[in-house]
């Protein structure tokens, strides 16, 4: 048994669904993190409403410059959806290496960003490529930047009553270079030790774009925008990702905990972003 | 809370606890303990079954879920006193040890060759990842998926 009782809604439409968060059900999506939360006593709610039969909160929408993953598709459907993978192959990359694959038949990128973990793979993803989130409620819906969501570890700024349709993900510029990268004790099921994600483009040898987030070395994803800045229109040189390590080294506060100590994740990160030209590929075409 | 499902290629409808798991709802009210719990977390993979085609932990599932699904069990598998061929090839293969595991690893293979008959190695490794076995320490399991992949071409 899970141990506590609760009421569960499986609501079919929008509007079902703010009915049931009116009475003060959480919305909850695939459940993976949250039935393991509420097993552990981590999680208390008297009230579940379940976003996976809502057809409105299924699928993925393509525009020019960016695509929408609505709430209740799976990180599996992500996998398969042929469209995903010259847009965003980051994206697939790390949804690839989330969990297993039970995990990924329930499990949804919105549902990896509310449980706002430091060490959620999808979530740091969604920093990368400058994710919006549609944020709906009783009295309409608003837009807001994922890096402005999350305010802490398991801390997002989602109210009582409010659910989320979609994360709206910036397709990169064409051409970029990307690479994800996560440590972990080993490939199935873990949670990263560190992980670290870089998006990169280059005009003639010169920096055009840069970015990179950084997972599970701070309470949230770290994204340093400044240090991005300050690497565009430099000359890719021998050197740079070691110039490049060094200072990231100012922004990210790792801890010990039972999965690596803070020296071993500044390691970690220190060495990935020294050798990123080893795990950098170029985005295949259509 | 009443839903209706088909089990195994029966339809059933029951009433059932909007909080109960999925494999609660198998084990203690419908009698079926082929499914196991072990970590009830979705590391370790014993309670896979298969729903509307896909593996999935069962451990972390409400029974509410299932309505209109199509859900199958280890159960599900054997036809007249028959094991399924992916039994017979963990059989064959020896990859059965204290067999607390195999439900789980044999519904994860059949979800993957429900989808893919002919799985390559690494497609049966990503398959099979979310599978934990203490005792054989996984080479034999891979070689019953791959000898079924085998014979069956």
């Amino acid at each position: 048994m899970i141990g506590t009782s609760f009421s569960f809604y499986t609501p079919s439409t929008e509007r079902e669904l703010l009915i049931t968060l009116s009475k003060g059900a959480l919305p909850v999506a695939g459940m993976t993190d949250v039935m393991v939360k509420i097993r552990t006593g981590k999680m208390k709610a008297k009230a579940l409403s379940s976003v996976s039969r809502i057809e409105s909160l299924k699928g993925v929408q393509m525009a020019d410059d960016a695509v929408t993953i609505m709430a209740a598709t799976t990180y599996t459907e992500l996998l398969e959806n042929k469209g995903l993978k010259w847009r965003l192959p980051i994206l697939l990359d790390a949804v690839s290496e989330i969990g297993s694959t039970q995990i990924r038949n329930r499990g949804t990128l919105v549902g990896n960003i509310v449980n706002a973990s430091p060490a959620g793979d999808g979530l740091l993803v969604a920093y990368l490529l400058d994710g919006n989130l549609e944020i709906c409620s009783n009295e309409g819906c608003r837009s807001v930047d994922v890096r402005d969501f999350v305010k802490g570890p398991g801390q997002v700024a989602l109210a009582p009553g409010e659910y989320i349709r979609s994360v709206t993900l910036k397709i990169p510029p064409k051409d970029s270079l990307y690479a994800f990268v996560k440590v972990g004790q080993r490939s199935a099921m873990a949670i990263s030790v560190a992980s670290v994600g870089v998006l990169l483009r280059l005009n003639a040898g010169t920096i055009e774009d840069f970015r990179i987030a950084l997972g599970s070395v701070a309470p949230t994803v770290v994204r340093p925008l400044e240090l991005e800045r300050n690497l565009v229109s430099l000359k890719m040189e021998d050197g740079l990702f070691k110039t490049l390590a060094g200072e990231l080294m100012n922004y990210i506060s790792p801890i010990d905990d039972i999965r690596a100590s803070a020296w071993y994740r500044r390691e970690v990160v220190k060495r990935i972003v020294e050798n990123l030209s080893v795990y950098l590929k170029g985005v295949e075409k259509q | 809370m009443k839903i209706r499902f088909t089990l195994n290629g029966e339809r059933l409808e029951m009433d059932v606890r909007e909080d109960q798991r999925v494999l609660d709802l198998l084990r203690e009210e419908l009698g079926l303990t082929g499914t196991k719990e072990g970590c009830g977390e979705g590391e370790c993979g014993a309670c896979t079954i298969i729903v509307d085609g896909r593996a999935v932990n069962s451990c972390l599932m409400l029974a509410p879920e299932l309505d209109g699904r199509d859900v199958i069990t280890i159960e599900g598998l054997s036809k007249d006193d028959e094991p399924d061929p992916i039994q017979k090839a963990f059989v064959d293969a020896g990859a059965v040890q204290c067999g607390f595991c195999t439900p789980g690893f044999v519904m994860s293979t059949k979800a993957l060759l429900m989808k893919n008959p002919r799985p390559s190695r690494e497609e049966i490794y990503k398959a099979l990842e979310g599978n934990l076995c203490r005792c054989t320490g996984y080479v034999k399991i891979l070689e019953a998926v791959e000898n079924l992949i085998t014979k069956e071409g």
